[in-house]
């Protein structure tokens, strides 16, 4: 129980030292007394309240400022008891409840702050007090006053308390909890100015939690951006390649993983222009896709700071920023991928170069079969059947006859045989000597092996060698350029000058040699199967014998050339040899 | 149609003048026409065709046909046969004679509309009259 003593006479730190212990309850008549007191009172209770703001204000331990606050106004007013209640957050339809969170204690009250019924109290239970409390209206009560039934007037006689006061506490319009204030010496009332000065300070404390509330809210949200930052910067570091932020290609902000590509620190990279890490002939590219937010991945080559290149694969997507759209563009290197694309590029054009081979090949196979079924064939059937016819005769003339026919049979089958083998000769033998060819010389001296056709027919043989030499065989080059002039003076126009034009020049690295005439042409859409064929011409003309142009196709392709013809019937004939054109493989 | 009495025309188109003058005498052994044709390739031929349209008794009614030749060879006579036989007024038996084994050439002989059939080189004398009765 707690003892109805008088309280300790007891100086609370810095209050007025001069004050003195008073009779409880002031007498009306002492008016003058009573006024002196009130002053001194005031004083006590005026610079009680200040030191208990300041602490509020200024002390960081809200534990001590609490303590303390209450302890000053306790002595001030020197009641038994001051304590803080604050509410327990309660859902819709709960019951509120309350609980005692600090208390103050005179020595003369018994404390309650280890009382657990004062531990989520049920406002039911004090509902004088709540219904005023809620309205943010003080509660002051002489407990013998209160409703004989009443449940709050129980639980304030089981602690002697004689007089309560209690003062509500709103933070942010929210019933935050209340102060309260025990006298259990006498039924005490309450005057204005300690009316004032407590209500100040649950103001005081109000603001307190307020502010506490915020600090905290901050607090939360500090360090909510904190750990987002912290993860952002943990998956931006995981990730495998560059991520950036940048403004129009100004970096805001990246990663380890764009250090790590480009050769530049993060301090480097921060308000870097990132077109930089893109060379110079890319750059409007990459601008272009930027300013249209193009949002699909793109191959460019990256510049890293010490100037080497390698393959990037970048992906940037607009994403808006503190009132504006930026990027986000992530930095892949690809130079693995691009490698096994470069791989498989090279095997397949290894492949096609293959295929191309083998088709020659065997485009070259089937030009011999063809060969050997007409051009070896059919003189051989005569000769079988000159044979027979001179066995069935007896007339000597006419065995006379076939055997001139016999004759001439097997010089068609040796010439055609002899053919034969040089064009084997040229295929087989591929690695003949090559040397450097003057393109001029070797057209002179087949002009001098001409010299008495192209006087007769007046021909103008013209020469433009942009490239002036070929590391070809000699043989080869002086057989291509006498059966090419063999052929333009044979098939020239009647009445017409001849007119006859080589030129060299180079066409992406590989080495070209064209002629071009103005003689009869070629019908190419009726003989352009035929045209580098064995044996045939297209001309009816006596010295056509077919032989020149199928040499020089062999000797062209057995050294990785080709050769292609252009020609109209009477708008003269184009032959173009590229002598590189299948050396590449 | 020639009447059963009257012996065929025969042409022969081939650049090679041995085998055309051992054909010659081959049919002329077997006894089956007295007029023979020759042309050494087919524009030739064609020229001629071309120029006796109409006149029945001059143009041929079998046509041994090489496919090697200078200038219009066999098959681009039988393209250029196509655009003017119907101006003719008589039908011509074309066969194909080579020496070629080739089975492209064999194949696209006979798989061709215009070519009864293809004969490989030489052709004896029972097979141009068995040829040439075949066409009659």
């Amino acid at each position: 129980m707690p003892a109805k003593k008088q309280p300790k006479k007891k100086q609370s730190s810095g209050s007025n030292p001069k004050s003195k212990r008073k009779p409880a309850v002031l007498k009306k008549s002492a008016a003058k007394q009573s006024l002196l007191h009130e002053l001194e009172l005031r004083d006590i209770l005026f610079s009680s309240l200040a030191q208990a703001t300041r602490e509020l204000l200024l002390n960081p331990d809200w534990s001590t400022a609490m303590g303390n606050g209450l302890r000053l106004l306790g002595e001030a007013t020197k009641v038994d008891r001051v304590y803080l209640f604050e509410n327990n957050p309660a859902k819709k339809g709960e019951e509120l409840t309350t609980s005692q969170r600090f208390e103050w204690n005179s020595g003369t009250a018994l404390p309650q702050i280890n009382n657990p019924d004062l531990q989520n109290l049920p406002y039911f239970l004090v509902k004088e007090s709540y219904e005023l409390l809620r309205l943010n209206r003080p509660f002051v009560q002489i407990v013998s006053k209160m409703d004989r039934d009443s449940s709050f007037k129980k639980i304030l006689e089981d602690e002697d308390i004689k007089s309560v006061l209690l003062f509500p506490i709103f933070v942010s319009d929210h019933f935050w909890g209340f102060i309260g204030f025990d006298e259990c010496k006498y039924e005490r009332e309450w005057s204005d100015i300690e009316f004032s000065v407590l209500s100040s300070y649950s103001a005081t404390i109000s603001g307190a939690i307020n502010r506490k509330q915020i600090e905290k809210k901050i607090e939360t949200a500090l360090q909510q951006a904190l750990e987002s930052e912290q993860r952002f910067r943990t998956l931006q570091q995981a990730s495998f390649g560059g991520i950036g932020l940048h403004d129009k290609g100004v970096i805001i902000d990246c990663n380890q993983g764009l250090s790590d590509l480009t050769g530049y620190s993060y301090e480097e990279l921060i308000g870097f222009n990132g077109l930089q890490l893109i060379p110079p002939e890319h750059r409007k590219f990459v601008m272009d896709k930027i300013v249209s937010g193009y949002d699909q991945p793109y191959d460019i080559e990256c510049l890293r700071k010490d100037g080497t290149r390698f393959a990037l694969e970048v992906h940037g997507k607009s994403i808006p920023y503190m009132g504006k759209m930026i990027r986000v563009t992530e930095f892949r290197d690809v130079t693995e991928r691009k490698e096994a694309e470069e791989k498989i590029r090279e095997q397949n054009t290894r492949l096609l170069d293959i295929a191309n081979d083998l088709k020659r090949k065997n485009d070259q196979l089937e030009e011999f079969a063809q060969i050997v079924s007409h051009n070896l064939r059919a003189p051989i059937g005569n000769i079988l059947s000159l044979i027979s016819f001179y066995e069935e005769t007896d007339k000597g003339e006419e065995r006379e006859e076939y055997f001139g026919l016999l004759k001439a049979s097997s010089h068609a089958v040796n010439n055609t045989f002899h053919e034969l083998v040089e064009v084997l000769k040229i295929r087989q033998n591929i690695n003949i000597e090559r040397q450097t060819l003057s393109f001029e010389a070797t057209l002179d001296k087949i002009k001098k092996m001409f010299a008495a056709k192209i006087n007769e027919s007046q021909a103008v043989i013209k020469s433009e060698f942009q490239v002036i030499s070929i590391n070809y065989p000699n043989i080869y080059l002086e057989s291509i350029f006498l059966n090419l002039l063999s052929n333009s003076l044979k098939y020239r126009k009647k009445n017409v000058t001849p007119l006859i034009i080589f030129k060299t020049y180079q066409e992406e690295g590989d080495i070209i040699l064209e002629l071009s005439d103005n003689g009869l042409g070629i019908d190419l859409d009726k003989y352009g199967h035929q045209v580098f064929k064995l044996n045939k011409t297209f001309h009816l003309h006596a010295e056509a014998r077919g032989i020149g142009l199928f040499i020089t196709k062999n000797q062209v392709e057995a050294m990785g050339g080709e050769i292609k013809v252009f020609s109209k019937t009477n708008e003269g004939v184009t032959f173009v040899i590229n002598f590189n054109k299948n050396a590449h493989s | 149609m020639r009447t059963p009495d009257r012996k065929p025309v025969i042409a022969l188109v081939d650049d090679d003048s041995i085998f055309r003058l051992i054909a010659s005498r081959t049919i002329q052994g077997a006894n089956i026409t007295e007029r023979i044709l020759q042309f050494t390739n087919g524009g030739e031929a064609l020229e001629y065709l071309e120029g006796n349209s109409g006149q029945l008794d001059l143009l041929p009614d079998v046509l041994f046909l090489d496919i090697n030749m200078p200038y219009v060879d066999g098959w681009m006579f039988l393209d250029d046969f196509e655009k003017i036989k119907s101006k003719l007024g008589k039908p011509i038996s074309i066969f194909m004679v080579s020496s070629s084994l080739d089975p492209e050439d064999v194949n696209r002989a006979k798989q061709h509309k215009l070519v009864n059939d293809y004969v490989v080189k030489p052709v004896s004398k029972e097979t141009f009259a068995k040829l040439v009765g075949m066409a009659a």
